[in-house]
């Protein structure tokens, strides 16, 4: 690619150079402070970093595509017993059975994601929730594959002789793949498919007219969205050691729904900010009750309940999500500094 | 350049709406499909674009021909790569996207990049009103910059033929006449190929240079433009002209 073509046609890496900046420091700051947390800490941040990657697929399809999937926790299911079972009964390095637990993903992404062809809106979610189930029952059923009920274990790769094995060492391993996960969805938006997913989303019939084969864009974004969930799926395996169908169920794939859409759809720092939302925020309620009373069993069915209207609340006073309320706090922040962006 | 021979078009199968109609639209030449609400016009267009499936319709019998090849049924995209551009009726802009990325949607189809930059550039030099809102959402844009920003769209994809389905729908009289001084400039100008549906008969014969109408699936009429000009059933029904005030 020219230097000309380049700069007509597509941003660079990271959007402006202050969002550049802004995002590297960022991540080296992340990268830096994981490192002197405690273990309570670091499994937030780790399943943060795994949600956001998953969640960025699932924005691709929702948020991009105006596809939709509560099958998402499947998906990373998919992920992650494909891998534990590449890596210990077929024996491949990690890294290639973490690609490659994508790419199943991906295939069987885009095999639940033939409806779409047909279906729109509610028929479509109808038809992604029996993917739900379908996938929860293979895993289920599937025991040389998954364990079944009694799940498998997975150990903490070694790579090139490195290990990751310690909790903070395995954090940075996750935190690269977040961050190569954001950079990618970041430029796939500016590119072509990008344009085409949009134009899909907006007005199926005028993309058409424009030439965009709008099947094959909707299996792009089902493929891609999945891959995501795979690899999400597969570093969430490492992580636990232990791969469980419990992991998997609808509520979590529900979960993922409420993370894009509290996030904000669409937007890359939308699924980042809307998984930190999601793991932070019980976390938080759980602090509070502990202060209410000693036994903060006792608060939890009510836990649930608060957990749901701070929900709604958002959807109703912030509907574009927390990627719009970011985007604010940044403006305002930079016109304090007088930078003029 | 295209050849439609006896094309009988059904919707769900059963519903016919086009009974074996034929007509050519030869190169560089603005021809125009005239015709009331209902008579097939649009689904001639559709048929031709590959944008029947849609509506779940379908080409029962006939053929589509362009420049000797056989292109009946083909899908929409394959259509769009081979230079057929569909302009549908209600414009279709992308309202979310700018009209800047509407314009680069237009260019889908196209690979080299260089030529993209150079198209986008000179037919917004050529829409001013589009020029200058560049950065704008599609969706805040007026009717008549929408129908302009619907042409533009089309043009970025090097059309060798473009279908236009009533650029005229909805859109003040002065603004009708606007996006027809356009059509006409760009016809004329860049020796572009027009298929052009209309209801409003007496635009559409200022800019195509043949034309015929339809009705109820059959083609009843045609001739060049100057003759349907002058035609008096064409006069009494669509034009209003007529001297005879009594007909019915």
């Amino acid at each position: 690619m020219d230097s000309n073509k380049r700069s007509n046609c597509s941003r660079p890496l990271l959007g402006t150079r202050h969002e550049c900046i802004g995002a590297i420091g960022l991540i080296v700051a992340v990268a830096v402070i994981s490192q002197f947390l405690d273990d309570y800490f670091l499994t937030l941040l780790t399943t943060i970093s795994i949600y956001a990657l998953a969640g960025m697929g699932l924005n691709l399809l929702m948020g991009n595509t105006g596809l939709i999937s509560i099958a998402h926790a499947g998906f990373m299911g998919v992920g992650a017993f494909s891998s534990a079972y590449l890596i210990h009964d077929v024996g491949l390095p990690v890294l290639l059975s973490i690609i490659l637990a994508g790419l199943i993903t991906s295939a069987v992404g885009m095999f639940f994601g033939l409806p779409s062809l047909r279906l729109k809106g509610v028929y479509l979610a109808m038809a992604s929730f029996a993917a739900q189930i379908i996938l929860y029952w293979a895993f289920e059923v599937s025991r040389w594959f998954t364990g079944g009920q009694d799940g498998r274990f997975v150990d903490r790769p070694t790579i090139l002789g490195v290990s990751f094995f310690e909790s903070n060492h395995y954090y940075l391993f996750v935190l690269a793949f977040t961050v190569i996960g954001a950079i990618v969805n970041f430029n796939i938006l500016r590119s072509k498919l990008g344009r085409a997913f949009s134009a899909v989303r907006d007005r199926a019939i005028a993309a058409e007219l424009m030439g965009i084969n709008v099947f094959r864009t909707k299996m792009a974004a089902f493929g891609l969205s999945t891959f995501y969930a795979g690899v999400a799926g597969a570093l969430f395996g490492f992580y636990l050691e232990f791969v469980a169908i419990q992991a998997f169920t609808l509520f979590i794939s529900i979960q993922f729904l409420a993370m894009v859409i509290i996030g904000g759809l669409g937007k890359v720092s939308g699924s980042i900010l809307g998984a930190a939302f999601i793991v932070i925020l019980p976390e938080v309620m759980d602090s509070i009750a502990l202060m209410i009373t000693p036994n903060a069993g006792e608060m939890a069915p009510i836990r649930m309940g608060v957990f749901g209207l701070i929900v709604v609340v958002f959807l109703i006073y912030e509907p574009h999500g927390l990627a719009r309320s970011w985007r604010r706090f940044v403006d305002w922040g930079l016109a304090r500094m007088g930078v003029n962006r | 350049m295209l050849e439609v021979h006896d094309l009988r078009v059904a919707y769900n199968r059963v519903i016919r709406v086009l009974e074996g109609i034929s007509f050519a639209v030869p190169k560089g030449k603005a021809v125009t499909l005239l015709g009331a609400n209902g008579s097939g016009k649009s689904t001639t267009v559709k048929a031709i674009s590959g944008m029947l499936r849609s509506d779940n319709g379908a080409i029962v019998t006939g053929k589509v021909v362009l420049e000797g090849e056989d292109v009946t049924r083909q899908g929409a995209s394959r259509m769009v790569r081979r230079g057929v551009i569909h302009v549908m009726e209600g414009r279709f802009v992308f309202p979310d996207l700018t009209v800047k990325e509407n314009l680069l949607m237009g260019a889908y189809s196209i690979k080299d990049r260089s030529s993209i930059t150079e198209d986008l550039g000179r037919w917004l030099d050529f829409f001013p009103v589009l020029g200058a809102r560049t950065n704008t959402q599609a969706g805040y844009l007026s009717g008549g910059e929408q129908q302009m920003l619907a042409i533009a769209r089309a043009l970025m994809a090097h059309p060798r033929l473009v279908l236009m389905d009533e650029p005229s729908m909805g859109l003040s009289p002065i603004l009708v006449q606007e996006v027809f001084g356009v059509i006409s400039d760009i016809q004329k100008t860049h020796q572009l190929t027009f298929l052009l549906v209309e209801q409003n008969v007496r635009m559409a014969l200022k800019v195509a240079d043949y034309g015929y109408v339809i009705e109820r699936g059959f083609i009843r009429l045609e001739g060049t433009a100057e003759e349907l000009r002058q035609n008096k059933h064409l006069q009494d029904f669509y034009l209003g002209i007529s001297e005879n005030e009594n007909h019915i």
